[in-house]
């Protein structure tokens, strides 16, 4: 996930919450947006994470075939 | 605790998937019960337009006009630019966003009867305006990539990407040449039948009553078994969903808020009631998944026409349904104390 996709989910994921927690004096919808929020902002930070793991490990894998290959030379 | 018979039956049909109980639901009943509410609907909206048919009425469908064409304007961007979607994939999409559900219409209607909420009847034909407007753009926004077609509407291989804006004479002549897609623009089921039973509505005025017992007064009956069927279609979206990835979820959510946002301020500049600038929220709001998809497959066979599909069906209906609906509600009502 790239760093302009984690920006607007989590601007979504904050208006959501705030949204939410203005309409949940009215009506309980307003918990349900809370709660979308609150999920969409773990969800969208869990992802990251686990992209930029992956994006790392793969480096270093790369990285290692790379010095694999030149000791051989 | 009450809650509202029709999510009732919605949140029945997405736990009756996810428990893996099996529904036979037959696709025909499905058809049937989707053809009673446009039918419904229609009529509704004839009637009405035949007691309040005024001049005002004009310069209202043209507001609306210019709202369904503004709508995917901004989806575009969001998908392209950030969601780094192909373009003809983010301007598939964002033509689902600019067009309009008649299932999502039809629960806000029984939504506002519900909570007692008096509305312009005669909104179904802005439904019906809704429908084609965002098709236009979707083909406009998706030119530099489209597959050029023949006269009859094949395609007939990819054009070179074409780095400038999109030609509306080119555009037009593009149109005109596609008989099926003009044909899928103006004689889907949808625009049929509403049309269809809108002006019979208009015509027969005071004597639809005579079969008001089927088309009114079975329409929430109707609506639950069709809300029955769509949760167990939503349901069976989600791993599409997952797979997708969190900013498309993230899209359709934050889209039917802009959109609801919009059509709140357009309901109140065209000077409607609160219950018709909730039912404009709610246009604005929702997002296609019969007329659109359809659409689209003829003029943009190369987007990823599942992910639409999924979004508009597994994600924004269901937020419109349960959250959306009140949501807008409560807005509404703040602006117009």
């Amino acid at each position: 996930m790239l760093y302009r996709q984690l920006i607007f989910n989590l601007v979504v994921a904050f208006t959501l919450v705030l949204l939410g927690g203005l309409v949940a004096k009215s009506d309980s919808a307003g918990l349900g947006l809370v709660a979308l929020g609150s999920g969409l902002s773990l969800l969208t930070l869990m992802s990251f994470r686990v992209g930029k793991r992956k994006a790392r490990h793969s480096t270093t894998l790369t990285q290692t075939v790379s010095v694999g290959d030149n000791s051989c030379r | 605790m009450q809650i509202d018979v029709s999510i009732g039956f919605f949140l029945l049909g997405v736990v009756a998937v996810l428990a893996g109980a099996k529904i036979e639901f037959p696709k025909s009943l499905y058809q049937a019960l989707m053809l009673f509410l446009m039918i419904a609907i229609g009529l509704k909206g004839g009637v009405a337009l035949a007691e309040h048919a005024s001049w005002a009425l004009l310069s209202q469908s043209i507001y609306i006009l210019l709202f369904g064409l503004l709508l995917p304007f901004i989806a575009f961007p969001i998908l392209h630019y950030i969601g780094l979607f192909e373009r003809h994939d983010a301007a598939s999409i964002a033509a689902h966003y600019g067009s309009v559900s008649v299932g999502t219409y039809a629960v806000a209607v029984a939504y506002l009867e519900s909570k007692n909420i008096a509305y312009e009847a005669y909104i179904p034909l802005f439904v019906v305006l809704l429908e084609m407007p965002a098709i236009v753009v979707g083909i406009m926004l998706a030119k530099p990539s489209t597959p050029s077609m023949s006269a009859d509407g094949e395609v007939s291989g990819f054009s070179q990407p074409v780095i400038k804006a999109p030609n509306i004479k080119q555009l037009v002549l593009k149109l005109s040449s596609s008989k099926k897609l003009l044909h899928e623009m103006f004689f889907n089921q949808g625009i049929v039948l509403m049309v269809g039973s809108l002006i019979i509505g208009f015509l027969a005025a005071e004597k639809t009553y005579s079969i008001a017992p089927l088309f009114f007064d079975l329409f929430n009956g109707v609506l639950a078994l069709f809300l029955l069927e769509m949760g167990m279609v939503a349901a069976s979206r989600l791993s599409d969903i997952k797979r997708a990835g969190s900013f498309i979820l993230a899209f359709s959510v934050a889209m039917p808020l802009i959109g609801g946002f919009l059509g709140c301020g357009l309901g109140m500049l065209m000077g409607l009631s609160t219950g018709g600038v909730i039912l404009i929220a709610v246009l604005g709001a929702s997002a296609s998944y019969i007329a659109v998809p359809a659409a689209m497959r003829v003029v943009l066979p190369q987007a990823n026409h599942s992910l639409s599909i999924s979004a508009s069906l597994g994600i924004t209906f269901p937020f419109n349904v349960i959250l959306g609906i009140p949501v807008y509600t409560v807005i509404t009502l703040w602006f117009m104390g």
